[in-house]
């Protein structure tokens, strides 16, 4: 994918776990016989997905850890590492989100209206299309993860081409908030 | 889980080891696991999956999970002295070591709550242990 250089500064900031999460995960049937030094541990554990529990809803702190089950808990260790680890519980919401907040300015700061802003993906999507207000164009609601690729164009400008990454916590995409900064077509 | 979006794509038929089946229980996170470098099995090839996991393999698992081997070789064994039932030369005292020194595995505290001098590495781990030391070494 060939990349234009463009003047100007961007922005990222992630703001998926406040949108995304409410507090809501159920507690262990046996959370009566942890003690002190583990309990908060097991909490944790739980609110990342790593170790869940058994079906009957018992964590059973005392039962030692087969080689399988220590792999198991390896490979969602290796999940959660890739990714903002969560203090408090885990638990998805309807809530619906823009996946790509595009705030875009030109190079005096002035909010860029009615852009043409497109993304490619290979992703089969249902909603490509970005809507705009005073420079701020929302799009990829629930999108999946994976590489896209931002096209905006504007008659006066030069056109600006980025690849992203959107990534995809246990239920929804992680919303992205991004500050471009049209170059003047030289 | 809930509602995941993208489920993992199931290994498919690149099982690893002789005695973990496709039926078998989180059998695509171990062969995941052990494609991510996380776990291996044993020089015949197998698993033993049902087989407990002991305080010292747990230690170089869950720590070589987050730490690179040199880091966790290059530990202060002198650490090692306040226990007494850690063999000096062992395969798995840098893991002790290191798991001391960075507050992963606390000591065992006798019923007066002084440190009793043992870190059992041959022992079992238990689950309550399991919890306790990876969210030490995730820093949670």
């Amino acid at each position: 994918m060939k990349k234009i250089i463009v003047t100007g500064v961007l922005v990222l900031s992630s703001l998926g776990f406040l949108i995304a999460y409410a507090a809501t995960n159920s507690e262990f049937t046996d959370k009566g016989q942890f003690a002190d030094w583990f309990a908060p541990s097991v909490q944790k554990m739980q609110f990342n997905n790593i170790m869940t529990g058994y079906e009957d809803g018992s964590f059973k702190s005392t039962s030692n850890v087969t080689r399988s089950e220590l792999a198991v808990i390896m490979d969602r260790f290796a999940t959660v590492m890739g990714k903002p680890l969560n203090s408090e519980p885990l638990a998805c919401t309807m809530l619906y989100a823009y996946g790509l907040n595009l705030h875009i300015y030109d190079q005096n700061g002035q909010p860029v209206t009615d852009a043409t802003v497109s993304v490619n993906t290979a992703a089969a999507l249902s909603d490509k299309n970005f809507t705009q207000q005073d420079g701020v164009y929302v799009g990829l609601g629930e999108a999946p993860a994976g590489y896209y690729t931002i096209t905006i164009t504007k008659t006066g400008y030069a056109t600006y081409y980025e690849t992203i990454k959107m990534e995809h916590d246990d239920c929804h995409v992680m919303p992205q908030t991004r500050t471009i900064t049209l170059a003047a077509q030289k | 889980m809930q509602c995941k979006y993208g489920d993992k794509v199931a290994a498919a038929s690149g099982m690893p080891f002789t005695d973990v089946t496709t039926r078998m229980w989180g059998v695509n996170e171990i062969a995941q696991a052990q494609k991510e470098g996380m776990i291996s099995g044993n020089p015949d090839g197998t698993f033993a999956p049902d087989t407990a996991i002991i305080r010292a393999e747990a230690a170089k698992i869950i720590e070589l999970a987050k730490h690179p081997l040199l880091e966790v070789t290059n530990s202060d064994l002198s650490v090692l002295s306040d226990f007494t039932d850690v063999v000096r030369g062992s395969w798995y005292e840098h893991f002790v070591a290191f798991g001391i020194t960075n507050h992963i595995f606390e000591g065992y505290k006798d019923s007066y709550g002084k440190l009793n001098g043992l870190w059992y590495p041959k022992n079992k781990l238990t689950r309550a242990e399991a919890a306790k030391i990876i969210i030490n070494v995730l820093g949670l």
